[in-house]
């Protein structure tokens, strides 16, 4: 379930954030019909046989609508997004008529503001003493740019250094990198998925992967958010039904999450659409923008903060923009999988690799979590990471203030419910530098309006607490004490689920938020009290309780040995033979024409396709 | 100062990674100043940057059609329009490549079927490439321009390939073709050709580029580009300058660098006219510095050509030292070229470098293709 069921706004918010629209777009309207009587030629001179860019709804939001709170968004920063950030200064253009879309303009000046928006989970934007000399050297050798794409001679020895350890840090066979993750999954999904095949989308998935599915060809049906039980019934019924109009089976299904959805902060209940997609023989790839660096133990992402093993997810991709301070993403599975999308990735083909400094920075930071630098520093920053996002939502749950997401996610929106409040909350917040992103329609349903705090390692405890109080005084200035009590009750079951799970039912008892807020509970200490006893082990994980160790462990655990340890038991080696045996099964167990349908086609092109994702090297030496 | 030296220093003012999109702190003053000078390089109200080169043009054509609009595209076109124009959903035609006049068919048939149905008015679109990433040859550009006007459609020009080479002051094939400045209503260019930089870049009016910021996705749904790439941006774009003298209009003649790459085009497609045995280079002596060799005879099996076209590559790097590359396309390409050697012409080439290309170009396809 995920926390967005429990929030309900009240009725006069609903009101008056209904009254509020209403009325700016009534003034919209006159202003408009005053504008273009008095101003007949305007119109005119806009149309000249071509039909305008902008549909005229969407047109009429944009200049009246937008156009009043265009200050916002987009504001240029003039430094390094680490915890404290110069935010520049903009005015309003003077020929902001309303007529065109409003320009606003840096006036050159800026202000210092605590970063509350930029996904520097782990403090690695910022110059730091391990990556930057190393990033600089490589910009030095092997200059800003390779020009070309991955096959054409765009790879050099800092991709594969990097696609190999990103492999060895998600504990999978191989990994495949792309310059940017828009791209990743936009190009990623149609490789694998195509015509006949059948997406189950979260409906609260990213617009990359959106992209990505409708470039494929398959057919998407999108699940309830986080609702398993929903997926578990639309598989069913569509491998019942088969393709649409033929009835025939489906070539491949694939389910798609994200690790954590970055409008809402809530980790994906990964476990349970394992267990589900796993019932159903079906394809699992997941989206770990968010979550990779941030969640986990050791900042191995969703699977680790679940006690998943990463070998039961089909394909693993991520993004180096958030944790890692970088840019682009990576793709990572199955090395048949991987070389499979080496062949035949659009974006592996055509476009330019990445950026030899941002493969580096990746690197480095990759090799700072993993303890490879020698010292602790990367624990360290995934531990003041959950530190800190955990206290600040329970502070934020203490006032009162309507926080969705899941604990450890350094994602959490504040609800304001109402458009004129987000809008508000964010000028006053930035007025006293505090730099902080807010969300309303389009991009949220209308009544959802939300503002989104990101927390990071790199910001301190008085940092933090300094935030808070700022947001205390805002919370009264805009009316934003909700206190919704069904929320607050299932945020405190999921703290203790939480801590049972990573702690230990003993400490379970005494985890409230209002004790995490007031700091009398302590998970630094609980984490510290765990990692005192050598054999303490930690459920569901993959290791034993001390964070070097484990790394080591982790690492070095060769593939089978690791399935074993995972909490579900009756996980068999994934072979890629019996993963086709898979693709097949889904078919078979459903309609006896399954078997022969498959046979049938499998020497032709369709089959081909079908049998790629699991045989690569039979495709390439066809095609 | 030298780029390396420029971007290290970036590097140390901002980090590495933008950490964010554009809309949401991601914005940093160097993707402003970088905007603000392709604009007025392009001479145009405004520009747009993206993080990618193939996301740039793949998020700019569902931000200019959707379900209801048409889109008339080169059939030839690379892989990143093809994947626009099915993310837009759009009703897409495509003509025959750099044929004008099959294009005006395609459009009249079109116009013919959206009058007899009644159809209110929707946004038309023509995109096409100013130099064929797929195989090297220039679109007609002056004659398409007129189509597009008579037609009132959008022409929409991919300059990837062609900016920073073509044209007096490098703004690319439409500047060949002696199109103004806001002439073509959308250019698209990526930074990681001729820029040295990574990323792409769309140029237009302001409303062309303001809708973008809301509503190409690539854009808003991305992290931005990190900024030590977007102040080599820079870098390289001021010294593209620099050398035109300004933005200041075709008036200079062709300026020093430009006109040393064309004459290094000119030189290696005339050594390889004058003749490979087994291959033939496609576009003839276009001033395109993107080389396409297909074998003279295919075997009409893709993947027997490709494994051929790639002996000739490894024996010109085992023997001769010289790094070609050959095409490699998708299977989700919806029209796959021919297998080609791939060549690229850049300023660093000297005559000497040339002549032995050229060389090994031949001997390799001697000792190869006689197999």
């Amino acid at each position: 379930m995920s926390s967005e069921d429990y929030i309900a706004p009240p009725f006069f918010t609903i009101i008056s954030a209904l009254f509020i629209l209403s009325v700016a777009t009534l003034f919209g309207r006159i202003r408009d019909v005053f504008y273009f009587l008095l101003n007949p030629g305007k119109l005119k001179k806009q149309n000249e046989g071509y039909a305008p860019i902008r549909d005229p709804t969407e047109d009429f939001y944009m200049r009246r609508m937008y156009g009043r709170i265009v200050d916002c968004w987009n504001r240029p920063i003039c430094s390094a997004p680490d915890a404290w950030v110069d935010v520049m200064e903009r005015t309003r253009a003077e020929d902001t008529t309303g007529v065109e879309v409003a320009s606003i303009v840096p006036t050159g000046g800026s202000r210092r503001c605590l970063n509350l928006s930029s996904y520097n989970y782990l403090g690695f934007a910022a110059s730091d003493p391990y990556c930057t000399p190393r990033v600089q050297d490589t910009i030095q050798q092997l200059g800003v740019s390779s020009c070309s794409s991955r096959v054409h001679g765009g790879t050099t020895s800092a991709h594969t250094e990097l696609e190999e350890l990103v492999a060895r840090f998600l504990g999978v066979e191989a990994a495949l990198t792309y310059g940017m993750g828009f791209a990743t999954n936009s190009s990623t999904i149609p490789a694998l998925v195509g015509k006949g095949c059948l997406i189950l989308s979260d409906a609260l998935n990213h617009s990359s992967i959106v992209a990505g599915t409708r470039q494929s060809g398959a057919k998407v049906k999108v699940f309830r958010h986080n609702d398993a039980p929903h997926l578990d019934a639309l598989l069913r019924q569509s491998i019942a039904e088969g393709q649409p109009r033929s009835h025939r089976p489906w070539k491949k299904i694939m389910v798609i999450v994200e690790g954590v959805y970055s409008m809402e902060g809530e980790a994906c209940c990964l476990k349970e659409i394992v267990e589900v997609a796993k019932k159903y023989k079906a394809y699992i790839y997941l989206d770990e923008a968010h979550s990779i660096g941030a969640l986990g133990r050791t900042g191995r992402g969703c699977c680790e903060h679940w006690g998943v093993d990463p070998n039961d997810i089909d394909i693993m991709m991520g993004t180096f923009t958030k944790s890692f301070g970088s840019c682009g993403g990576y793709v990572a599975g199955k090395r048949e999988t991987v070389e499979y999308l080496r062949r035949h990735s659009p974006a592996h083909l055509y476009a330019c690799s990445m950026a030899p400094g941002c493969v580096k920075q990746v690197t480095s930071a990759l090799e700072v979590m993993m303890g490879l630098d020698g010292s602790d520093r990367g624990a360290k920053k995934v531990a003041q990471l959950h530190d800190n996002a955990n206290y600040v939502r329970s502070r934020l749950l203490e006032m009162g203030m309507d926080v969705l997401g899941s604990w450890d996610s350094p994602v959490m929106p504040i609800m304001t419910y109402n458009a004129a409040k987000m809008v508000a909350l964010s000028r006053i917040c930035l007025e006293r530098s505090l730099a902080m992103v807010i969300v309303g329609f389009p991009a949220t349903p209308v009544l959802l309006t939300r503002a989104r705090i990101c927390i990071s390692a790199a910001h301190t405890r008085e940092d933090l607490d300094w935030a808070l109080s700022v947001l205390d005084e805002v919370a009264d200035l805009c009316l934003l004490r909700y206190r919704t009590q069904a929320l607050y009750t299932n945020v405190e079951a999921d703290l203790k689920d939480h801590v049972a799970r990573h702690f230990g039912p003993a400490l379970a008892a005494e985890a409230t938020i209002a004790g995490l807020a007031a700091g009398s509970f302590d998970m630094t200490r609980a984490r510290a009290a765990l990692r005192a006893p050598a054999g303490a082990k930690k459920q569901g994980s993959t290791g034993g309780a001390k964070d070097n160790g484990e790394q080591v462990q982790h690492e070095q655990q060769p593939a089978a040995k690791r399935t074993r340890t995972v909490a579900v038991g009756e996980v068999a080696a994934k072979t890629p033979a019996s993963v086709s045996v898979k693709l097949n099964g889904v078919t078979a167990s459903v309609t006896p024409v399954a078997n022969g349908y498959h046979k049938a086609s499998a020497n032709g092109t369709v089959g081909a396709h079908a049998k790629a994702f699991v045989k690569a090297r039979a495709v390439v030496a066809a095609k | 100062m030298p780029i390396q030296a420029v971007s290290a220093a970036t590097v140390e003012k901002y980090g590495v990674g933008s950490c964010g999109p554009r809309g949401f702190y991601g914005t940093i003053d160097v993707h402003l100043q970088l905007e603000a000078e392709l604009a007025e390089h392009f001479g145009t109200e405004a520009a747009i940057m993206y993080s990618y080169d193939v996301a740039t043009i793949a998020s700019i054509i569902p931000a200019f059609a959707n379900r209801k609009d048409i889109i008339v595209v080169d059939e030839f076109c690379s892989y990143p329009v093809q994947s626009g124009c099915t993310v837009s959903r759009a009703r897409v035609a495509t003509f025959r490549h750099n044929d004008v006049a099959d294009l005006e068919r395609v459009i009249q048939k079109l116009e013919a079927e959206e009058k007899s149905k009644r159809k209110p008015l929707c946004r038309k679109l023509i995109v096409v490439e100013g130099i064929y990433a797929n195989y090297g040859d220039m679109a007609p550009l002056d004659r398409i321009w007129q189509v597009k006007e008579k037609y009132k459609y959008r022409l929409m020009v991919d300059e990837s390939h062609a900016f920073g080479v073509l044209g007096a002051t490098g703004r690319g094939a439409c500047e060949h073709f002696n199109l103004k400045p806001g002439q073509v209503e959308i250019i698209a260019a990526s930074m990681s050709h001729a820029m040295g930089s990574v990323g792409g870049f769309c140029v237009g009016d302001r409303a062309t580029v303001e809708h973008q910021r809301l509503s190409g996705s690539g854009y808003c749904f991305s992290a931005s580009l990190p900024p030590y790439l977007a102040s080599a941006g820079i870098h390289m774009l001021r010294q593209l300058r620099g050398s035109t003298g300004g933005s200041g209009g075709a008036s200079g003649g062709q300026p020093e660098q430009l006109a040393k790459l064309a004459a290094k085009i000119k030189a290696l497609r005339g050594e390889l006219m004058k003749g490979v045995p087994g291959l033939k280079l496609y576009g003839g002596s276009l001033p395109s510095p993107l080389l396409h060799l297909h074998l003279a005879k295919p075997s009409g099996d893709g993947a027997a050509d490709r494994a051929v076209l790639r002996a000739v590559a490894d024996h010109m790097l085992s023997c001769s030292g010289v790094l070609v590359s050959v095409s490699c396309y998708s299977k989700l390409d919806t029209h796959v070229p021919p297998p080609s050697l791939l060549l690229h012409v850049t300023l660093g080439l000297g005559d000497k470098e040339i002549a032995l290309a050229a060389a090994a170009l031949r001997r390799a396809a001697k000792e190869v293709l006689k197999q």
